[in-house]
Formats: C-alpha cells, sequence, structure tokens
C-alpha cells in the first residue's frame, strides 16, 4: 500500500535539464519518457477518465509559473490571522471517495512542480508581507502532504527551509505512514505534523488505497515520541448508523494513545461539496452510497441536513473537551474552492 | 445478440481490414453510407475501412459511431502501418504521443496496461513521409482518429495500433497490399490480446453508464416524461448503492404513476441511514 507504480512520465521541456527531474528520470528508468510542452495540455483535456486514470496514474513533472502560495477559503484555519496554502503536486496516491480532487480535476495523473526553490521565496514573501500576522501555511490541500514523499522529497527539502520561518506555522496534512524525513531530523516548532482521521470503519470503506486508521494512529504516536506536533483533523465528518459510537471510539483510542502535550490542534468539519463538483464526482461513482443517502443542496453547496451537520459539530465539541483545551480546537465552516482546471 | 458495439475499429487500406475481419469473422453490416462497414456475428465488434488521410478518419470515425450505436464505453481500435526511420520493419507499437504535423497539436493516448509492447510517438502529416526525419512513427490518420474517438468514448479507451512498413531502407513505394497484409497478420494476435486485457476497464466504464438495472422495466410500466426519466435515473443509482441485492420494481407496486414513483423512491432513499461496514 501507499507504492506508486508509475510506467510513464511526461516532463516539461522547460524543466528537462532540472535535476529533480533528471533524479526522477534515472529513478524511473523504465517508465516510459514522454516530452511535453505545458502540463495544462495533457492534464486539463476535458475526455478524460479520472476514475479509469486513477488506476494507473502516470506521473507529469511540470515548472509551477505562478500562485506558488494562495489563501485559503474563508473558514479554515488553526488560529492563525493569515492562513495560506501551497501544493507541490496535483492530485494523490490514495483515492478517498468524499476527496474533492476527485471532482475537481479531469485527469488522475500526478502532477509534481519540481523548482521547489520557488516556494520556498513565495513563502518567504508572504512572511514578509505580513510581519504583525500569526501565518499559517498548509501543504497537502491539493495533494498529500507526504504519501509520494519517496518520489518528490519534498518534505525533506522543505523542513529545514521552513525552520528558518519561525514566526509562521506550516501544517503537513497526511494520511500516509511515511514518516522517514520526519524520523531522520530534530522536529521543528513550527511545523505540525496533521492527520486526517474518521472512525475505522467509515475509513474502510471510503479510503482506498490509504493506510488503516491503526496505522496512521501508529505512525503518530512514533512522531509524538520524537516531539513532533501533532495536529488532527476530522474533516469532513461522516454521517451513518451509530456514527456517534463509532466517533466515540475513534476519539477515545486516539486521545489515549497521544500525549495531550504532543497535540498541537483539533479540527473537524462537514461533508460539504459545491454543487457542480458534487455532481461530477456522483457521475463519476453513481454506486457510492456516500452520495446516495440525503444530501440536499443549499446555497450552491450539497451537505448533510443542517440539524446533522449542527448534531455532528456539537458532538464531537463536547468529546473534545473531554480531553483537551476549547484553545486548540477549531471548527472548519470553509467549503472547497470552485472546480476548475489547474491553471496558471 | 446484441447490435450495439463495444469495440469499433478503423482502418485505412482494405488490406489491414481484410487481416481484422478474417480474425473477428466479420461480415458487410449491410449498411449503404460512405464508409464500409463491418461486424461480427455478436453484434459487438465493428470495423470500418477510412481510406487515406485525416478527413477520411475522422469521418469514418464519425460514420462507424452512428452506424454501430457504439457505446459510450466501447473501445475505439485504429490499426496500420506506418513508417519510421528505425528501420525495424515488421514491429508492432502502441501509440502514447501524437503529434499532427499540419496544426501542431499534440494528444496522448494514455494506455492503460502495461504491455511488453513497444511504444512510440506518432507524427500525423498530409502527404507521405519519406525523409523520416525523427525517431517518430509516420502515419496520415492517426490524429484525426483520435482526435474523434476521445469524443465518442474517453481516452483511455482509444488506442492506436503501427506497424512499422517504411522506413530509410523500406521504401514506401514498395508496399504492396500482400506486404501490408502479412505486416498486419503478424501483429493481430498480439493487438488482440491487447484489445481482450482492455475488457475489465470497458466493464468499470460500462458499469458505470450504462442504464440502472430496473430501469427498463419501471418505465415500461408507467409513463415518465424526460425529466422525470432523469429523476429516475440518478433515484436507481442511489437505490442500488444502497440496496444492491433487493429489486426496486417490488417496493413500487401500487404507485398509480411516474410522479408517486419518484415520490416513493425518494422517501425511502432519503430516509435510509448508512450502516458503514455493511457489504
Amino acid at each position: 500500500m501507499g507504492r506508486a507504480v508509475i510506467d510513464t512520465i511526461y516532463f516539461e521541456e522547460e524543466v528537462r535539464n532540472h535535476p529533480r527531474t533528471q533524479s526522477l528520470l534515472d529513478h524511473f528508468a523504465k517508465a516510459r519518457h514522454i516530452p511535453i510542452g505545458r502540463y495544462g495540455e495533457l492534464f486539463n483535456k476535458r475526455s478524460q477518465n479520472f476514475r479509469l486514470q486513477k488506476l494507473k496514474p502516470a506521473l507529469i513533472l511540470a515548472k509551477k509559473h505562478k500562485g506558488h502560495v494562495l489563501p485559503t477559503p474563508k473558514g479554515f484555519g488553526i488560529g492563525g490571522t493569515k492562513n495560506f496554502y501551497f501544493a507541490h503536486m496535483l492530485n494523490c496516491l490514495y483515492d478517498c471517495r468524499y476527496c474533492f480532487l476527485q471532482g475537481m480535476y479531469t485527469s488522475a495523473n500526478y502532477v509534481l512542480f519540481v523548482n521547489y526553490e520557488d516556494f520556498d521565496r513565495a513563502l518567504s514573501k508572504c512572511i514578509q508581507q505580513y510581519p504583525h500576522d500569526s501565518i499559517t501555511f498548509f501543504s497537502g490541500y491539493d495533494c498529500d502532504s507526504l504519501a509520494l514523499e519517496n518520489i518528490t522529497g519534498f518534505a525533506a527539502h522543505m523542513l529545514p527551509v521552513f525552520k528558518n520561518f519561525n514566526s509562521a506555522l506550516l501544517e503537513l496534512r497526511t494520511k500516509s505512514v511515511q514518516t522517514h524525513p520526519l524520523e531522520s531530523i530534530t522536529p521543528i516548532d513550527n511545523c505540525v505534523i496533521a492527520y486526517s482521521l474518521m472512525p475505522q470503519i467509515i475509513s474502510k470503506a471510503l479510503d482506498h488505497k490509504a493506510p488503516s486508521i491503526d496505522r496512521r494512529l501508529g505512525a503518530m504516536v512514533r512522531l509524538a515520541k520524537l516531539g513532533w506536533k501533532i495536529g488532527l483533523r476530522f474533516d469532513p465528518l461522516i454521517y451513518g448508523i451509530n456514527w456517534k459510537t463509532h466517533y466515540k471510539e475513534l476519539f477515545n483510542l486516539i486521545f489515549a494513545a497521544i500525549p495531550i502535550t504532543s497535540i498541537h490542534s483539533v479540527s473537524y468539519g462537514p461533508l460539504r461539496f459545491p454543487k457542480a463538483m458534487f455532481r461530477k464526482i456522483v457521475k463519476l461513482y453513481p454506486e457510492e452510497k456516500l452520495f446516495a443517502g440525503a444530501l440536499p443542496e443549499k446555497d450552491g453547496l450539497v451537505a448533510y441536513r443542517t440539524e446533522i451537520e449542527e448534531e455532528m459539530a456539537d458532538f464531537c465539541q463536547r468529546m473534545f473537551t473531554k480531553f483537551i483545551s476549547d484553545t486548540i480546537v477549531f471548527q472548519c465552516t470553509s467549503e472547497v474552492q470552485a472546480e476548475g482546471q489547474a491553471n496558471e | 445478440m446484441n447490435d450495439r458495439a463495444t469495440s469499433c475499429w478503423v482502418v485505412a487500406l482494405k488490406t489491414e481490414a481484410a487481416v481484422i475481419r478474417e480474425k473477428y469473422k466479420m461480415a458487410s453490416a449491410g449498411q449503404a453510407g460512405p464508409y464500409p462497414v463491418f461486424k461480427d456475428a455478436t453484434g459487438r465488434n465493428w470495423l470500418t475501412i477510412s481510406g487515406i488521410g485525416r478527413v477520411h478518419a475522422a469521418a469514418a470515425t464519425t460514420y462507424l459511431h452512428q452506424v454501430s450505436q457504439a457505446a459510450p464505453w466501447a473501445l475505439w481500435i485504429n490499426v496500420g502501418i506506418a513508417g519510421n526511420k528505425r528501420g525495424d520493419y515488421g514491429s508492432l507499437y502502441l501509440v502514447d504521443k501524437i503529434t499532427e504535423r499540419s496544426t501542431g497539436h499534440v494528444f496522448y493516448p494514455r494506455p492503460m496496461i502495461l504491455s511488453a509492447m513497444g511504444r512510440s510517438s506518432l507524427v500525423t502529416v498530409d502527404t507521405p513521409e519519406v525523409n523520416y526525419r525523427s525517431n517518430d512513427l509516420f502515419d496520415m490518420e492517426g490524429s484525426a482518429f483520435f482526435n474523434i474517438a476521445c469524443r465518442l468514448s474517453c481516452q483511455e479507451l482509444v488506442m492506436l495500433f503501427k506497424i512499422v512498413s517504411d522506413g530509410p531502407n523500406f521504401d514506401i513505394g514498395d508496399l504492396t497490399p500482400e506486404k501490408i497484409f502479412n505486416l498486419v497478420s503478424s501483429a493481430i494476435d498480439d493487438i488482440s490480446d491487447m484489445v481482450v486485457e482492455m475488457t475489465p476497464f470497458k466493464e468499470k466504464e460500462r458499469g458505470r453508464l450504462a442504464l440502472p438495472i430496473g430501469y427498463d422495466s419501471i418505465t415500461e410500466k408507467w409513463n415518465f416524461s424526460q425529466s422525470r426519466q432523469h429523476q429516475l435515473k440518478h433515484l436507481l443509482e442511489r437505490w442500488h448503492a444502497f440496496f444492491p441485492k433487493e429489486i426496486p420494481l417490488s417496493y413500487l407496486e401500487g404507485c398509480p404513476d411516474a410522479k408517486a414513483v419518484i415520490h416513493n423512491l425518494t422517501v425511502k432513499l432519503d430516509a435510509h441511514k448508512i450502516e458503514w461496514g455493511e457489504p
């Protein structure tokens, strides 16, 4: 689980000689290497089938020209006054059925932007721009931060760089148990390793190709022992028969295993999709029972009924207060960004 | 017998077609149209002969789609001879990049299966290429076929197979129908194996796109307007997601009309709570 089999690598001519491109082409020497112009000419094509492609994604190596760091949607944050996100990759190794990426892009291929140093500069510039704010940078919005780390080495690159940005906070959001870059360096105070979690029984049904909750918990415990700050992300909350029992069991399990002092923050949020994105996802997976229930549409968003959302939020909030301080619990109310092509 | 095509073959030459027709035992489909059309006894394999060039390839592909009523999950296959400068006469390639020389447009077919078969880029030209300027293959139909076939299915279900027929040491002028027949004959089993390997992907798409079970019997029993047909389709998809082993029709007995059918299904599905962990 969690290993990417890459049989085709497309690379932009512009990054052909980039050391990371060369290294990846060498690493996947047996894969077919195909030069392309700009990644959008391949990635944004309309006639692609996301579901079929997801069975065997190719890797696209590209250069990100602009928009390295972007503001998060409103309602997304863990206490900072300014929130930004960045994505060194588009798409994910995992195939979680509630993930907005499946409705966001027409392609399931992985795009890796190899010009990491431009991300470093953009982060630095952003910090300088807001000297009086507490800034949080979220990584793992358009991809999983660590799932393809063995290929990308992005975290290994970014962490030493971010260590110098001590006025800002970095969140690496993940479901991956591939923690080796974190285990080989001294923990960084201004970095949170945030794990996406849901009850095991629900995760088994929805988190395809992702490590089990037990394995994620094991990774969190390991990282906490090493001194890393851990974020717990219960977003989206998934409804069903006995949901309270399932979530209660999950919370008990997690808070018993991870020392409270290692927990940086907890956030939770409802299942929500922009209407057009939801339709696209349902068309891809009409047999998925997550989408078969009552999910009314309101103000352009598809979500559980308000009373269910509120009941779930209240329950979580009450449960969390048994274990941790309210000050580190955050309710995420944002919807994902509008669907669109990966454009620059 | 099901006359809806699920594998559509497009070739430029009669001799290329002859090999495929023989392999799949295809006979004339009896159409009197601009391009000859053939189909096998199952009605699932269809073939047309486009003639040479992009315009014909695009037109014939569209025509085949029309006459064969090809399913949106159909596999579209182009088989043909091509030139290259490598001189590996008779080699079979699966195409994964197509450049249309006259427009500069580039297409990226994405083979879904790992295979020992070689993969190559293809340049589609408007006049026979005799200079073989790059390592690519050269043909005269590929880009147009791919461009149209992707709109009729999806690009993951479109495949182009090219057999090297000419090059610096094999003059294109020396090609004869017999040579072409032999070239395609030597490749047809490998192509056919690959087409078989694509079946699970076709089936996956069929499962996604076909009308849900029960749709036909319900629309036969009650009269649905166009918009209610659409609602019904979506409700039945939801039904099968929740109750894969239950037949919806038995739940709908007593409904006086289509409106009541929609209402009953909606109420039942909206009230259903998911039991996670259920198979």
